[in-house]
């Protein structure tokens, strides 16, 4: 109980409605897709050097042959249902975005930049997207990109104890 | 009754005007600018005692007076449950011996927090007795949450408003186009601009804004943190009714449910007119099923994810159109 009332005072005294970032030229732009009723957690990665870690550890990660019929739509459920990933950076100018969902992780690869719109879901979510999945047994970028929101303080242990509790 | 009214179909009846269907929505006396409920204001008083809340107190000795000299002299009401749909107004007028102060040509106007649109004129409304009633058919009533009497001329021989006088000002609402909307899920679930910007507060009062409304947000009484009373405490400052499991709403309105994640964030179901209940989890799809994939027939005991904490049950003015509800939610 006495966490809970912890948790409300620093929500109280902090609580501001997380406005989709503007658009940053440099970076990647990352969705917890968590919320309801608020807005999602959205933070940026604007380190080069982590953007190209990033990016290489996708890059490793095995594609799924022959992949499966499958629609990029968010599932409409409660609680956690993965990150979305919006890549706006030079680097690796020809990924334009990531859906990642425990082990699988959906690859949309585009020839222009991808222009900024409200949400970093609409733009990864909104069309299909090209059938390049990839497979990450370790849940090693989930993880990473979890950590990082963890760190930048857009969710704190409680939704990560829940996240966490899903895998 | 000086006071702001809204009459039942009953009272409706009684005075002659067309009968319309039961409602029961009522605005109570106020005794200050705020109180009970809404928000009166106007262009100017000629003092204290004859603010603009006292041709809403529901007592025929006092009166709003407006400023003298001031054009236009407007008076107006901010109703505090969402929109209603004026359909006919009626002015007394009670200053005795002083026919001057008695509007002559005026709108009626409504809005949402934006701009006014006129919805009623009248012009040349001459020989007012020292105490009348005179009542008035709206001629292009819409739903608004915020209605102005906005006169620009008295019964004073001189141009423009000299003083107004007006002892009572009603309203009244037709509230019988509350309906509950269908589970028409493809409204919402465009993949676009719809889905990703609407949350479930605002698929449970079936109102789009585009904007992921926040209980109390419209109102300026947002909730300050993420615990039953704080979400609840915004939505009721919207104007949704608290009610229960049992609860009917004898003027038809919608009964949604409201969860919380504790600490975290808050959800709402909506009951849709097949008698299920039906969501719509942040930016994602809507659905008429819980995160067990069954259908909420209770929100009460369906698979809830981590929204552990059942709230309770509040009505909300809808209507049978998607996205046409009309709460005051932003």
């Amino acid at each position: 109980m006495k966490s809970y009332l912890f948790l409300a005072f620093l929500f109280a005294v902090s609580i501001k409605m997380p406005a989709a970032p503007s658009a940053d030229s440099s970076a990647l732009q990352v969705e917890v897709l968590i919320f309801s009723g608020r807005p999602n957690p959205v933070f940026t990665v604007t380190d080069p050097a982590e953007i190209k870690e990033i990016t290489a550890l996708l890059e490793g990660m095995p594609k799924q042959v022959a992949p499966a019929a499958t629609t990029s739509t968010e599932q409409p459920k409660l609680g956690y249902r993965g990150l979305v990933v919006a890549n706006l950076s030079s680097v690796s100018p020809e990924l334009q975005s990531l859906v990642v969902n425990h082990t699988s992780i959906q690859v949309k690869r585009a020839t222009v930049p991808p222009t900024q719109i409200p949400s970093i879901a609409s733009s990864a979510l909104a069309t299909p997207s090209a059938p390049e999945l990839r497979v990450d047994g370790s849940r090693a970028l989930e993880n990473r990109l979890l950590t990082l929101a963890r760190n930048k303080g857009v969710i704190d242990d409680l939704v990560l104890s829940h996240i966490t509790s899903t895998k | 009754m000086k006071l702001l009214t809204l009459i039942s179909a009953a009272c409706l009846c009684a005075l002659g005007v067309a009968a319309l269907p039961a409602q029961s929505t009522s605005v109570p006396a106020m005794t200050s600018p705020t109180t009970p409920s809404g928000l009166v204001t106007q262009s100017g008083s000629y003092g204290s005692p004859y603010e603009g809340w006292r041709a809403f107190d529901n007592n025929d000795d006092t009166m709003w007076i407006s400023a003298a000299f001031q054009t236009p002299a407007w008076i107006a009401y901010t109703f505090s449950g969402g929109q209603q749909r004026v359909v006919s107004y009626a002015i007394k007028y009670v200053n005795g011996s002083i026919r001057t102060r008695a509007p002559k040509n005026w709108t009626l106007q409504g809005s949402n927090g934006g701009s006014w649109t006129v919805i009623d004129t009248r012009t040349n409304q001459i020989n007012w007795g020292g105490v009348e009633e005179r009542r008035f058919t709206v001629t292009y009533p819409g739903f608004y949450s915020q209605y102005r009497l906005y006169i620009t001329d008295d019964n004073d021989s001189r141009a423009g408003v000299v003083v107004i006088s007006i002892g009572k000002l009603s309203l009244v609402a037709d509230s019988s186009s509350w309906t509950t909307p269908a589970y028409e899920p493809w409204y919402w679930n465009d993949g676009s601009t719809v889905q990703y910007n609407n949350n479930c507060y605002n698929y449970s009062n079936n109102r789009r804004t585009d904007t992921f409304a926040q209980p109390g947000r419209a109102s300026g009484a947002m909730y300050t943190s993420i615990t039953d009373s704080e979400v609840s405490r915004g939505a009721i400052s919207d104007g949704l009714e608290p009610t229960t499991a049992w609860g009917v709403s004898s003027s038809g309105k919608t009964k949604i449910a409201l969860v919380i994640w504790p600490g975290a964030d808050f959800h709402w179901y909506r009951q849709d007119s097949d008698g299920l209940w039906s969501h719509k989890p942040g930016g994602t799809q809507a659905t008429n099923v819980d995160s067990s994939g069954a259908l909420i027939t209770n929100p009460e005991t369906a698979d809830r994810g981590p929204y552990t904490e059942f709230v309770g049950y509040f009505f909300t003015p809808s209507d049978q159109v998607q996205g046409q509800g009309h709460a005051n939610i932003r």
